[in-house]
C-alpha cells in the first residue's frame, strides 16, 4: 500500500501539466504612457509611447503626430528633439522648478505637473569593508541634513557594478559580464525605517527595486546619521579579477514620486503572488506614467574586486 | 417590525384555542435505533400529513376519531397502522430498511417533496451524496452538494461553496446546529466534514426560514448519527491517502448511544523518505522532518430520558498541520535550526436537551462552543562556537494567529396547534471573541563580527481582539391554508453588538406554493438576511491566509434581498423536475483593495478592505430520480454576478461594475448511480462549467526613469509595470471532466433474528455479520487538462522564443482504490 501511494502521488506530480492557452488579442487596447522625472541639474526630457502587449516582446512603439509643450515657471518649451519615445527639452532643471505638460495625439489631451524637490543635503559617505573570506561586508555611513519645516521624501539607493569575467557552470563556458543594478541593502535605522521592518533584518523597501523610500517624519530639520549594511558572498565562479564598483544614490522627490515607487514596490513583492494585481499611480490624465520630479546626488563609495577563479587561458 | 409581530400573534393566538385530537412520536431506524429525519407520516382518511423534524419526531393533529396513518420513508418499508383517537396519542414507528423499494414508498416521499412550500431547499439523501465520485475515492459530501444547482465549486478539486453569486463566507455550516468556520481540509481539496458520520444534508439556497441566520448565501443543516442504540456496528475504511474509522452503539442499550468518527491522512509518513533525502547535504549531516497531514473526530452521545425527554453531546475537532523541521550544521562551526509550522482548524463541542412539554409543543435548549484557529510558527536558530570556546546562540522567532471564539445560548420550540400550522419559534444568544490578525516576533541577534547583540526585540503587532454579541429572535408558522396554497412565513430579529455600536436587522422571510395539478406546483420566496462575520480571501483557495473579520464600527453588516420563484414537477416515470428563477442583490459586502493583503501587512485590516454592492441572478434546473436502480440528478444553471464598488475612496475597478470571481455562466452536472445487483453498483459525473474570471494585466510599459538610456534597455521585471483594464478582465477556458466510481459489495453469512416493529409487535430482521465494499475510482476520465490557474512564460516556437499564456493543469486521470469493512 505505502508502495502504491508513493508511486501515485510521484505520478500526480509529474503529471500536474502545462498548456498554452489560445489568446484572443483583440481584447488588449495600447495605452499612451507618458513618464518624466524632471531631474534638477539634468536636461528636460519626457518618454511618450505607446503600452505593449503582455505578451509582446518587441520594444514599445512611439506615437506620431504629438503636439507636445512643457509650461515651467509659467514658459512655454517645445521639444527640441526627438530620439525615438524620448523628447528632448533644450532646458536644465532647477530646484524647485513648477512644471506641467500638455500633450495632444492620437485624439486625447494628456497633462500632468509636477515641482521639482530640493537637492540633498547630504555628506560626504564614509564607506569601509570587512572582508571574512567567506563575504564582503560593506558598511556605508553618512549623514542627511535635512531640510527644516518642509515635508521631504527620500529614496536611497546602493548600486552596484559588476565587470569582468564570470564561469557558468550550466553552460559550461566564461562570459564576460558587465552590469548595473540596485543592490540588496540592510538598513535597521528606526528613524528611516519601520522599526517592524528594520529590525527584521530588512530593507530597502521588500522590492527588486532595492530603494530605501522614506520620509522626514522623524529626522525633520536634523543632521542625521545613518548606516546602510551590504553583505556579499563570495561568488565562486568570478574569475580573478573580478571587480564590484560601489555607488550611493540618495534622491528627494515629489509627493507622486514617493507614492509611485512606492506602489512599485509594494506591487513587485512576494504577497502580490496571492492579490488582485493593483494597479500602479498616476498622475497623467489621459495616459498611464507619471510626471514627477527629484533631484539626486550620487556618491561614489568603494572599488573592490573578487573572484576564485584562475583565469582562462584563452580569456 | 411591530407590524409584523402583531401579524403573527393575531395568526398564532387563536390556533391554539382549537381542540384536536394530537398523534406525536418519534421515527427510528429498526436495526439501529437511529432517528429518521423526514419520514412522512400521512393520514390516508383526511389526506393529512406531515413529515418528522430533524429530531426525528412528528406531530399530526386530526379532527377524526380514526386515523389510518401510513408511515414511510426512502429505503424502509412503509408502515400501516389504524389508530382509534379518544385524545392525544403517543405513537412511536421503527421502520425497516428495505432492499427493494417500493413504488407507493416513492410515492408519498414524492408528494411530499412537491407539497412543501419551503422552496430554494435541496435535501439529498446522504447514501447518494456519499455514492458521487470524487478526487482520491474520497467520498465527500461538500463535493456532492458541489454538483447541486445554484451551487459552484471553486477551483479544481476545492471544497470552496458559491451559492447563487455568493462568496465562500456566505455560506452558515452547522454541524448538528453549531457554527463551523473553516470547512476545508488540505487548501479545499478535503470537506471537513467525514461522511461516515453524517445522516442527514438539507441545503437551503434562498428563502431561509426564518429559524437562520447569519449569512446571505446558504444553510447547510448537517445532522449526524446518534448511534446505533442496539449493538456495536461500524466501518472502517483505508484509502489513496487516508484511513478512517467509525463506530456507534449503546452504551446503556435503548438509552445512551454513542457515535465516534475518526480520520486523518497518512501522506507524511508515506513521503518522508522521500523528504529526507531531499535534505542531504555537502556534509550528509542535514536533517530535514516535513509534512502535511489533516484529522478530524467527531464524537456524539445521545441518552434518553424518557420518550419526552433526549440529550445530546456533539464534539468535533478537526486541524490541519503543515511542518518543517531543518537543522543545517555549517563549516563555520555554527548549527541551524530553522522550525516552520501551520496548523488550522475547528474545535466545536455542543449540549443539547429536546423535551416534549405536551403532544403540540416541544423543545431544545441547547448550549454550544466554536473555536477556530489559525497559527503560524517561524523559528530560526543559530548556535555559533567562538574563538574562545564560548557558545552564542541567536533567535529569531515569529507567530501569526488569527482566531474565532463563540459561545452560544439557544432555546427554541416547535408548536404544532392544528395540522395546518407547524410553529417554530426561538431565541439565541453568541458572544463573538475575534482576534482577526495577531503577529508577533522576537529577534535576539548576535554579530559575530562586531560581537554584541545587534539586534534584540520582543513585539505584538495588530493585537486587536474583537468582542461582540449577537442576539436573535426568530417565528416561523408552516402554514396550510387549503389543499392548493402552502406558506412559510416567518421574521427573524436580530442584533448585534460591537465597538459600542449595535447593528439591529429585521428581517422577513416568506415563501409559498400553489398546488397547479396533480403533478405540478408553482412556488415563490423572498428573504432578507443579514450577515456580521465576513472572509477575508485574496485567492480562490482557500488558504491559511483567508482572515475571518467581523462587522466593526466602520465596517457594517452585509445584507442581502432575495427573490425567488419556480415550477416543480413529478413525471410519471419517477423523475422530479424543478426550475427556479432567483435574483439577489447584496449590500456592504467587502473587498480587499488591489494589490492588498493583511498577511504581513502592519495596518489593520479595515484600512485594507473596500465596501461595495452586488448583484446577481440566474435560472437553475433539476431532474432529479432517488429511486430505483437508477439514480442520481441532472443539474443546469445559467447566472450572471456582479459587483461594483464605487463608493468615495473605496473604488475597485475604477468605480464600474465588473464580474465577481466566480460569475459562470453556465454550469453543468450530470450525476448517475445504476445498481447492477446486489454486489455491484457503478456512479458517473459529468461536469461541464464556464471557466473562471481572473484578472490579467493586458498591457506592459516601462518604469519611469531619469536617466533616458533606461528606456533603450531591454525590458524586464524591474522595468517593467502592468497596467489593468479592468477586474476580472479574462476568463478561463472552460472546464469539464468525467468521474466514475464502481463499488463491489460483500455481504459475509449473518443470522436472522426478531425485535420489535411497531411497539409491542414482532418481525424477522435480517442481521448481517459483516461486509465490505471494495471501492475503485476514476477521476478525470478522459485526462481533460482543466486550468488551475495561468501565468506568462517564455515558449519557444518555430517563429523562435516568445511570451505566451501558460495554463497548469494539477489533476491528470487520477485512479485511487478504497477499502471498507462494516461490522
Amino acid at each position: 500500500m505505502k508502495r502504491i501511494t508513493l508511486i501515485s502521488l510521484l505520478f500526480l506530480a509529474l503529471a500536474s501539466c502545462e498548456k498554452v492557452i489560445d489568446f484572443d488579442t483583440s481584447v488588449s487596447h495600447s495605452e499612451p504612457v507618458l513618464n518624466g522625472v524632471p531631474s534638477a541639474g539634468k536636461q528636460l526630457f519626457v518618454y511618450f509611447a505607446h503600452s505593449r502587449f503582455f505578451l509582446d516582446s518587441t520594444n514599445y512603439q512611439p506615437i506620431n503626430n504629438v503636439d507636445m509643450a512643457v509650461t515651467i515657471n509659467g514658459t512655454d518649451y517645445l521639444p527640441t528633439m526627438v530620439d525615438r519615445c524620448n523628447y528632448y527639452f533644450n532646458y536644465t532643471v532647477q530646484e524647485d522648478d513648477d512644471l506641467s505638460i500638455r500633450i495632444l495625439a492620437e485624439g486625447k489631451d494628456i497633462y500632468a505637473h509636477t515641482v521639482v524637490p530640493r537637492m540633498p543635503r547630504i555628506s560626504q559617505p564614509i564607506a569601509f569593508t570587512n572582508d571574512t573570506g567567506v563575504f564582503h561586508l560593506l558598511i556605508v555611513n553618512f549623514n542627511i541634513d535635512d531640510y527644516a519645516n518642509h515635508k521631504d521624501y527620500y529614496c536611497i539607493t546602493l548600486r552596484q557594478r559588476d565587470s569582468g569575467c564570470r564561469y557558468s557552470p550550466y553552460f559550461d563556458r566564461y562570459d564576460t559580464i558587465d552590469t548595473t543594478y540596485n543592490t540588496f541593502f540592510l538598513c535597521n535605522d528606526h528613524a528611516l525605517v519601520d522599526p517592524f521592518i528594520a529590525t527584521n533584518l530588512s530593507v530597502s523597501g521588500f522590492s527588486p527595486l532595492n530603494q530605501l523610500l522614506t520620509t522626514d517624519s522623524n529626522i525633520d530639520g536634523t543632521n542625521h546619521n545613518t548606516t546602510l549594511t551590504l553583505i556579499r558572498l563570495t561568488d565562486t565562479n568570478e574569475v580573478v579579477p573580478y571587480i564590484h564598483q560601489y555607488t550611493l544614490d540618495v534622491e528627494t522627490v515629489s509627493p507622486e514620486r514617493y507614492r509611485y515607487l512606492q506602489e512599485i514596490a509594494n506591487a513587485t513583492s512576494m504577497l502580490q503572488l496571492i492579490t488582485e494585481p493593483p494597479e500602479i499611480y498616476s498622475n497623467v490624465s489621459g495616459a498611464l506614467g507619471i510626471f514627477a520630479g527629484n533631484a539626486r546626488r550620487t556618491f561614489p563609495l568603494i572599488t573592490l574586486t573578487g573572484g576564485t577563479q584562475p583565469p582562462p587561458e584563452d580569456h | 417590525m411591530y407590524r409584523h409581530l402583531i401579524l403573527l400573534a393575531l395568526l398564532i393566538t387563536p390556533l391554539a384555542l382549537q381542540a384536536q385530537h394530537t398523534i406525536s412520536g418519534i421515527i427510528t431506524d429498526n436495526a439501529t435505533g437511529e432517528t429518521l429525519i423526514g419520514a412522512t407520516v400521512l393520514d390516508t382518511r383526511s389526506g393529512k400529513g406531515t413529515t418528522t423534524n430533524v429530531n426525528g419526531r412528528y406531530t399530526l393533529t386530526l379532527k377524526e376519531n380514526t386515523a389510518t396513518l401510513r408511515i414511510t420513508f426512502v429505503g424502509y418499508e412503509p408502515i400501516h397502522d389504524t389508530i382509534h383517537l379518544k385524545g392525544n396519542t403517543n405513537r412511536n414507528y421503527k421502520l425497516h430498511p428495505s432492499i427493494q423499494l417500493q413504488e407507493v414508498v416513492v410515492r408519498a416521499q414524492r408528494i411530499n417533496s412537491r407539497e412543501s412550500a419551503q422552496m430554494s431547499a435541496l435535501e439529498m439523501p446522504v447514501e447518494q451524496l456519499k455514492a458521487v465520485p470524487v478526487l482520491f475515492g474520497e467520498a465527500d459530501i461538500m463535493k456532492a452538494i458541489q454538483l447541486l444547482p445554484g451551487v459552484q465549486s471553486g477551483n479544481e478539486g476545492t471544497g470552496g461553496m458559491y451559492v447563487r453569486g455568493g462568496g465562500p463566507d456566505e455560506n452558515l455550516f452547522l454541524l448538528d446546529g453549531i457554527p463551523l468556520y473553516n470547512v476545508n481540509h488540505m487548501g479545499g481539496f478535503f470537506s471537513a466534514f467525514n461522511a461516515d458520520a453524517v445522516k442527514n444534508v438539507t441545503l437551503y439556497k434562498g428563502s431561509f426560514p426564518a429559524r437562520f441566520g447569519g449569512r446571505l448565501s446558504s444553510v447547510l443543516d448537517v445532522t449526524t448519527n446518534n448511534g446505533n442504540d442496539k449493538e456495536i456496528h461500524g466501518n472502517a475504511s483505508i484509502g489513496f491517502i487516508s484511513a478512517k474509522i467509525n463506530v456507534e452503539g449503546p452504551i446503556v442499550k435503548e438509552k445512551t448511544t454513542f457515535c465516534l468518527s475518526a480520520r486523518r491522512t497518512y501522506a507524511d509518513f508515506l513521503l518522508q523518505p522521500l523528504v529526507q533525502r531531499m535534505a542531504t547535504d555537502v556534509d550528509g549531516k542535514s536533517k530535514l522532518v516535513a509534512g502535511y497531514y489533516f484529522y478530524d473526530l467527531n464524537a456524539k452521545v445521545t441518552h434518553k430520558f424518557s420518550d419526552k425527554s433526549r440529550l445530546y453531546a456533539t464534539f468535533y475537532h478537526g486541524n490541519d498541520d503543515v511542518y518543517t523541521k531543518v537543522r543545517t550544521e555549517s563549516s563555520l562551526a555554527e548549527d541551524q535550526y530553522l522550525d516552520f509550522a501551520n496548523n488550522w482548524g475547528n474545535t466545536v463541542g455542543g449540549l443539547r436537551w429536546n423535551y416534549v412539554l405536551g403532544p403540540k409543543l416541544f423543545m431544545n435548549l441547547s448550549a454550544s462552543y466554536t473555536q477556530y484557529n489559525n497559527q503560524m510558527v517561524v523559528g530560526i536558530e543559530k548556535d555559533a562556537v567562538l574563538d574562545d570556546g564560548s557558545e552564542q546562540v541567536s533567535t529569531i522567532k515569529g507567530n501569526y494567529v488569527s482566531a474565532i471564539y463563540d459561545i452560544t445560548g439557544r432555546w427554541d420550540f416547535s408548536y404544532t396547534p392544528r395540522p395546518d400550522h407547524n410553529i417554530q419559534f426561538g431565541t439565541y444568544y453568541t458572544r463573538h471573541r475575534i482576534r482577526p490578525s495577531v503577529a508577533s516576533g522576537s529577534i535576539d541577534y548576535f554579530d559575530q563580527i562586531q560581537m554584541n547583540n545587534a539586534w534584540q526585540m520582543d513585539t505584538t503587532l495588530q493585537e486587536d481582539t474583537v468582542r461582540a454579541n449577537e442576539i436573535v429572535l426568530f417565528a416561523e408558522d408552516d402554514w396550510s391554508i387549503n389543499d392548493v396554497f402552502k406558506i412559510n412565513y416567518g421574521i427573524n430579529i436580530s442584533g448585534f453588538g460591537v465597538e459600542n455600536v449595535f447593528y439591529p436587522s429585521v428581517q422577513p422571510r416568506i415563501s409559498g406554493r400553489a398546488l397547479l395539478g396533480d403533478n405540478l406546483s408553482f412556488k415563490v420566496g423572498y428573504a432578507y438576511m443579514s450577515q456580521y462575520m465576513h472572509l477575508l480571501s485574496t485567492t480562490s483557495v482557500s488558504l491559511p491566509t483567508d482572515l475571518w473579520v467581523p462587522s466593526t464600527r466602520r465596517i457594517p453588516p452585509m445584507t442581502a434581498n432575495q427573490l425567488a420563484a419556480g415550477l416543480c414537477y413529478n413525471t410519471d416515470i419517477g423523475v422530479d423536475l424543478s426550475i427556479e428563477g432567483y435574483y439577489k442583490h447584496m449590500r456592504d459586502i467587502i473587498e480587499y483593495k488591489d494589490g492588498a493583503t493583511s498577511f504581513g501587512s502592519t495596518v489593520g485590516w479595515e484600512e485594507l478592505v473596500c465596501l461595495g454592492d452586488g448583484w446577481t441572478y440566474g435560472v437553475e434546473f433539476l431532474a432529479q430520480r432517488n429511486y430505483g436502480d437508477l439514480t442520481g440528478w441532472v443539474a443546469y444553471t445559467w447566472s450572471h454576478t456582479n459587483h461594483l464598488f464605487n463608493r468615495p475612496g473605496q473604488e475597485l475597478n475604477n468605480g464600474n461594475p465588473f464580474p465577481a470571481k466566480y460569475d459562470r455562466r453556465h454550469d453543468l452536472s450530470i450525476v448517475l448511480t445504476y445498481k447492477i445487483n446486489k454486489q455491484i453498483d457503478i456512479s458517473g459525473t459529468w461536469v461541464f462549467s464556464t471557466g473562471n474570471t481572473a484578472t490579467l494585466a493586458m498591457e506592459k510599459y516601462p518604469v519611469a526613469s531619469d536617466d533616458p538610456d533606461s528606456y533603450n534597455s531591454t525590458p524586464n521585471m524591474t522595468t517593467t509595470l502592468s497596467h489593468v483594464s479592468s477586474r476580472n478582465n479574462f476568463r478561463m477556458p472552460n472546464y469539464h471532466r468525467a468521474d466514475i466510481s464502481i463499488n463491489f459489495h460483500r455481504t459475509f453469512k449473518g443470522r436472522k433474528s426478531n425485535l420489535p416493529d411497531i411497539e409491542g409487535a414482532d418481525a424477522p430482521v435480517w442481521h448481517p455479520k459483516m461486509r465490505r465494499t471494495f471501492n475503485i475510482s476514476i477521476y478525470n476520465l478522459y485526462n481533460r487538462a482543466n486550468p488551475y490557474l495561468t501565468y506568462t512564460s517564455s515558449q519557444y516556437s518555430y517563429q523562435g522564443y516568445g511570451k505566451a499564456l501558460v495554463q497548469l493543469s494539477i489533476f491528470p486521470i487520477l485512479p485511487s482504490v478504497a477499502y471498507t469493512l462494516y461490522f
